[in-house]
């Protein structure tokens, strides 16, 4: 068993790193935190996209973390990147929670940076208009399609690495991207022309 | 055709500007840990508990059968010598 401070020195990050730490997980609470504090923040920012709301994605983080440690001792490595599989978990619990609670997400106004129109109120206002818009098309998006959109622009990954995330082809994620910048353009017109799509693009 | 690409390339441009990285609050990350590691420490508590009852359980019932073998065996030569076979003729 290791201690938390040789865990530090050892932890580079790199793969075989990575499944060294799993292993020691699923017998060692230490190395269990350190797999948490590697994830919590990508996990969180991913549920609060996916919820709208810091609240509810502290509460499903919790709930991702929690149910990882109880399924933990029976993960095995497929080739995947861990990251992977906590993904799925944090997927699973936020599906089942908009089920369950017959929730709509909600844009969050007030964490989300803004930027703004320079100082011009009519340009704040229509960016905040526009902006408002965007993430209401992209909450009405298959789970899929949002999960694609926050590896690539919250998390920056590569289709490469979006590929590895999601079980899926680099060219068959580019595909996939295209087609939903396409329906989020026709969802933002459907809205423009008065009324926001809520069913669409619902392909799971 | 142009005009679809130009939207399409804007609408990436927004979701680039809107879709920003966002932190979790540090007291919530610290407070969710300890819950974790107390909760980790528990279960790894309990799978060695079960382990050991799963080892001295196997151990036990080794041991039964063993006894049993060892008893079944004296009680069967013990028989045999009581009452030797007769010889046929």
């Amino acid at each position: 068993m290791f201690s938390l401070e040789e865990s530090a020195v050892r932890s580079d990050g790199s793969p075989d790193d990575e499944r060294e730490l799993v292993e020691r997980a699923k017998r060692d609470p230490e190395a269990f935190g350190l797999l948490y504090e590697r994830y919590v923040a990508q996990i969180y920012r991913y549920l609060y996209y996916r919820t709208g709301n810091p609240q509810d994605a502290e509460d499903l983080t919790a709930r991702t973390f929690y149910r990882a440690l109880e399924h933990l001792p029976r993960y095995q490595e497929r080739g995947l990147p861990f990251t992977a599989w906590l993904y799925r978990i944090a997927h699973n619990i936020v599906v089942n929670w908009q089920r369950d609670c017959r929730r709509r997400p909600v844009v969050a106004l007030d964490r989300v940076v803004a930027h703004t129109g320079e100082g011009d109120p009519q340009g704040m206002l229509e960016e905040e208009e526009e902006r408002e818009n965007l993430m209401r098309a992209f909450q009405s998006l298959a789970p899929d399609r949002q999960e694609l959109l926050i590896l690539k622009f919250v998390e920056r990954m590569s289709n490469a690495q979006i590929g590895a995330i999601m079980g899926r082809s680099e060219g068959a994620i580019k595909s996939l991207y295209h087609r939903t910048l396409l329906e989020l353009k026709k969802n933002l017109e459907g809205m423009k022309n008065g009324g926001a799509r809520s069913d669409a693009g619902s392909d799971q | 055709m142009e005009e679809q690409e130009a939207t399409l390339v804007l609408i990436s441009e927004r979701l680039q500007r809107w879709l920003v990285p966002v932190e979790p609050p540090p007291a919530f990350v610290r407070s969710l840990k300890r819950e974790l590691m107390e909760a980790a420490r528990r279960q790894y508590l309990r799978a060695h508990r079960l382990r050991r009852i799963v080892v001295v359980g196997a151990a036990i019932a080794g041991s039964v059968a063993s006894v049993a073998g060892l008893t079944a065996f004296l009680i069967l030569r013990r028989r045999a010598r009581a009452h030797p076979p007769v010889a046929v003729g």
